[in-house]
């Protein structure tokens, strides 16, 4: 026996020769046998079980497209082995398996190949089964869910509904990308090449404003904000910043500056640094600023007609809020004069494409001295560049200065101000502000609402329909689900096939209680908001047509894994957003808790979510495929 | 050899080639769940001769397993050298319990797994047959949440009916997986002050605070400069001052 390992490592995998006299390790055979016992025993399918504590254990949904790698495998494999050990310990382990079904590649591979997309997303998921299912993966199969089944999107729309319901789902205008050639919205991967159709290369993308639907994330901003101290020490650090970092929460002022000889007209700024307001040399705005257009409208005639050319093209090419920080400064100065409340000066009035209406007021006061962007936008278009705070230990720095000195220091150059450290300045000089009616102290966060209509086809309808008469009406659950058109002609140009008149016509039959035409709403939702729901729909009974009356079940598994879901901030706090809003009257910290917090994941599930049956319903959409 | 992106190589080829186990196991030990998977054809080799090599090491087992079975005895009867295996198979059970509850480092938990089989290869031939079998149990019940597969073949291989489905963790047993104790002479300036028990292989550090805090040791360092301090690993620690 003392030989045989020397023996072992000679026989290693590429020297089949030398085997052992003792049998083989043969994988393929032995992993085929035990996968059939376990389906047979039905060891992973897991029902309420009161006598044990539960666990709920969810890896983020696959999108079915392209090929499951290692990679992927690496997500599943921590999940799985979480769920084994979990259930190895006496948890009654809750471990459901879906596809995140809806998305644009199926869209476009119909539209190439001339087939629906539901074509493509079912090749693509019995593909991906096949692999899982090789792995071993120890997932409940009956409760896999598609989220491109009415069976599933169905509560999509009910939730939707509730939200609108709730005030918390509502519509504004909002940019999107069109192409002028395909007369359609594109999502941003099919803008190409800095800017162009993805089929018309030489097209410009124009950037148009249409009505959308919101979700209002800000109601939830401080809420979001307190949480995330309930995941320090159980989450990465790094995940916790991201996550701030994106709501993206800042205590200022807002300060109103009067316009010279346009009487009664103010804009208001937002300021994280009024202690720095003597060092303004400008006021910019961003090009869709409500106010740009009368302000150069007013001013001088003979300069007027190439401002409002200038303001047209800036509009047209919009800056993401991700890129301000690295976009080339452009702006130009409007002829205008705003008057600093605190000293009475007047500073010109520019627009500037790294001012963006989404954040804060859409305008801002340049502070090139003390701010790496207004010292970058000073410098291009040399507007002066006053110090107005220096270095506590650094009395002479250099004139002109160099770079933008940002930090805080001691306010100088500042009037009555002047010898304050900042922090002391910003106090005084915001709570002057108020008390002469000029500014005011606030706080804003980075935070958006979140747009989550689309107007593609291959996503779930939005339960809306237009009257003429009545506006809009919410479809009502009893007609849920509103299925998409099983026979579309998607040629991605023109009006998604959800706005086509057949569409609509069956819509409107929906609709029973009137008889005006309608138009329903020809979008539908973005995945994000799909994926959601998986959390809710995997925990029901798997078969059954019920309705979800959880109180809280999101039992998050661990993730100090390598996760996607972790690495994309919106996606995070898509789901937070979405259970609170979902929870709001009875949202208890202990519930929350448990919802971010993986050491209490085992609050789990059960307790959380009853099941109601909807007696006498039966579904109206053939059978689902995925069961 | 590596190259970035264990996300280029196709699952399926994966298991077909070496089997979904070691799949499986090989993006748990590649990297801890935090860093990026680099591709490694050393590292899968690793995790595919890692499972041969379980696979053998029972095998062998379960051919000359006689008919009587486990039980634990009492830690007296052990020889020195399954008194020595069972300390590292508990301890090894302490560290991977500790690692699934609280990290979910998976990559060290199969590293201590690794070194555990390096030790029942090395104890083969000196261990009875119930303390074969109880490190054996434990080694395959660690592997089971991440090579599934394998452990459930291996565990019938061990005489077990009933599959993994209805086995519960192993609960590592504290006397066991304790450290051996040694006593350490303390000296100042030479002279022997006392003797210190401590776990066998402590640090310099580690024995320093329990010495310090020792009422007699302590007694002769007070109000003094420690000039140097010569450390022997479960030895002596000789404490100059003045």
């Amino acid at each position: 026996m003392g030989c045989h390992s020397a023996r072992l490592a000679l026989n290693s995998f590429f020297a089949p020769q030398g085997r052992s006299i003792v049998g083989d390790y043969k994988p393929q055979d032995l992993e085929v046998k035990w996968q059939q016992r376990w389906n047979q025993q039905r060891v992973f399918e897991s029902e309420a079980n009161p006598s044990k504590p539960k666990y709920y254990v969810l890896e983020m949904l696959p999108y079915p497209s392209g090929t499951l790698h290692m990679g992927h495998m690496r997500n599943y494999t921590i999940g799985d082995v979480v769920a084994r050990v979990k259930r190895m310990q006496g948890y009654n382990v809750l471990h459901p398996m879906g596809w995140d079904a809806f998305g644009l590649p199926a869209e476009n591979a119909a539209i190439k190949n001339q087939t629906h997309p539901r074509v493509w997303t079912n090749d693509n998921i019995a593909e991906f089964q096949r692999v899982l299912r090789r792995f071993g993966f120890s997932y409940d199969w009956r409760r896999e869910i598609s989220t491109c089944e009415p069976e599933y999107y169905r509560w999509n729309q009910w939730f939707f509904l509730r939200m609108l319901e709730r005030g918390l789902a509502y519509r504004k205008k909002s940019r999107v990308n069109w192409c002028p050639k395909c007369c359609t919205v594109l999502a941003n991967e099919q803008v190409v090449n800095g800017g162009y159709c993805w089929r018309h290369e030489d097209t410009l993308v124009e950037a148009r404003e249409i009505e959308q639907w919101f979700l209002k994330t800000t109601a939830y901003a401080e809420q979001l904000l307190d949480d995330l101290k309930l995941l320090e020490g159980s989450w990465p650090e790094r995940v916790i910043t991201m996550q701030r970092n994106w709501i993206g929460k800042s205590i200022g002022a807002k300060v109103w500056f009067t316009v010279a000889d346009f009487p009664g007209q103010k804009i208001e700024i937002f300021t994280t640094r009024i202690d720095t307001i003597y060092g303004s040399s400008a006021l910019i705005l961003a090009p869709n600023h409500p106010l740009a257009e009368s302000l150069i409208a007013g001013a001088d005639p003979a300069a007027h007609s190439q401002r409002a050319a200038k303001l047209a093209l800036m509009k047209q090419s919009s800056v993401k809020m991700e890129d301000v920080a690295t976009a080339e400064k452009d702006g130009f100065f409007t002829g205008r004069y705003a008057v600093n409340p605190f000293n009475n000066e007047k500073i010109p009035i520019w627009v500037g494409n790294f001012v963006l209406m989404e954040y804060g007021t859409g305008a801002i006061m340049a502070v090139p001295a003390h701010d790496e962007r207004d010292f970058e936008f000073a410098t291009k278009f040399g507007l002066p560049i006053p110090v107005v705070v220096e270095p506590p230990n650094d009395p002479n720095p250099q004139s002109p200065p160099q770079a933008a000195f940002t930090d805080y220091g001691v306010s100088v150059n500042s009037g009555p101000y002047s010898g304050l450290a900042s922090a002391d300045a910003i106090e005084k000089m915001a709570a002057d502000a108020d008390a002469a009616g000029f500014g005011k102290k606030e706080t804003i966060f980075r935070l958006r609402d979140w747009g989550v209509s689309r107007q593609r086809f291959w996503g779930t309808p939005i339960p809306i329909i237009y009257c003429p008469n009545d506006g809009m009406v919410p479809v009502p659950d009893k007609d849920l689900p509103v299925v998409l058109p099983a026979n579309p002609k998607l040629t991605g140009e023109g009006q998604s096939p959800l706005a086509r008149p057949r569409f609509r016509q069956r819509q409107v039959s929906q609709v029973r209680r009137s008889r005006s035409p309608r138009n329903r709403h020809h979008g539908h939702l973005r995945r994000f908001l799909l994926v959601f729901l998986s959390l809710l729909r995997s925990a029901q009974r798997p078969g059954s047509l019920c309705q979800i009356q959880s109180r809280l079940l999101v039992s998050h598994r661990p993730v100090h894994r390598r996760h996607r879901t972790c690495h994309s901030p919106p996606h995070v706090l898509a789901l937070l957003v979405q259970s609170h809003a979902r929870h709001r009257p009875d949202f208890s910290p202990r519930a929350r808790r448990s919802a971010l917090h993986p050491r209490h994941g085992s609050q789990g599930w059960h307790r959380h979510v009853q099941i109601r049956r909807q007696r006498g319903r039966r579904p109206r959409y053939g059978r689902p495929l995925w069961r | 050899m590596s190259k970035s992106a264990g996300n280029v190589v196709g699952a399926l080829d994966m298991a077909d080639r070496y089997g979904a186990d070691t799949g499986r196991l090989y993006t748990l030990f590649a990297a801890p769940p935090e860093k990026d998977l680099e591709w490694s054809e050393e590292s899968i080799e690793g995790s595919w001769r890692f499972l041969n090599r379980v696979y053998r090491l029972i095998e062998k087992a379960a051919a000359s397993r006689d008919a009587h079975t486990a039980t634990s005895g009492h830690q007296s009867q052990f020889t020195d050298a399954e008194k020595a295996l069972l300390r590292k198979t508990h301890q090894t059970l302490r560290r991977v319990t500790h690692d699934f509850e609280t990290r979910w480092h998976f990559n060290s938990a199969v590293a201590q797994i690794m070194e555990l089989t390096n030790a029942v290869y090395a104890a083969e031939n000196q261990l009875s047959p119930a303390v074969r079998s109880q490190v054996l149990d434990i080694l395959v019940l660690m592997l089971a949440p991440m090579t599934p597969h394998i452990a459930e073949e291996l565990w019938e291989m061990l005489g077990h009916t009933g599959g993994l489905s209805t086995v519960r963790w192993p609960a590592f047993n504290p006397e066991l997986a304790k450290d051996e104790e040694v006593e350490i002479v303390v000296q100042i300036n030479g002279r022997v002050r006392g003797k210190l028990k401590v776990a066998s292989g402590a640090s310099e550090s580690e024995v320093m605070s329990l010495a310090r805090a020792d009422a007699s040791i302590s007694a002769h360092l007070r109000h003094k400069n420690i000039v140097k301090v010569v450390y022997v690993q479960d030895k002596l620690l000789n404490i100059v001052v003045q």
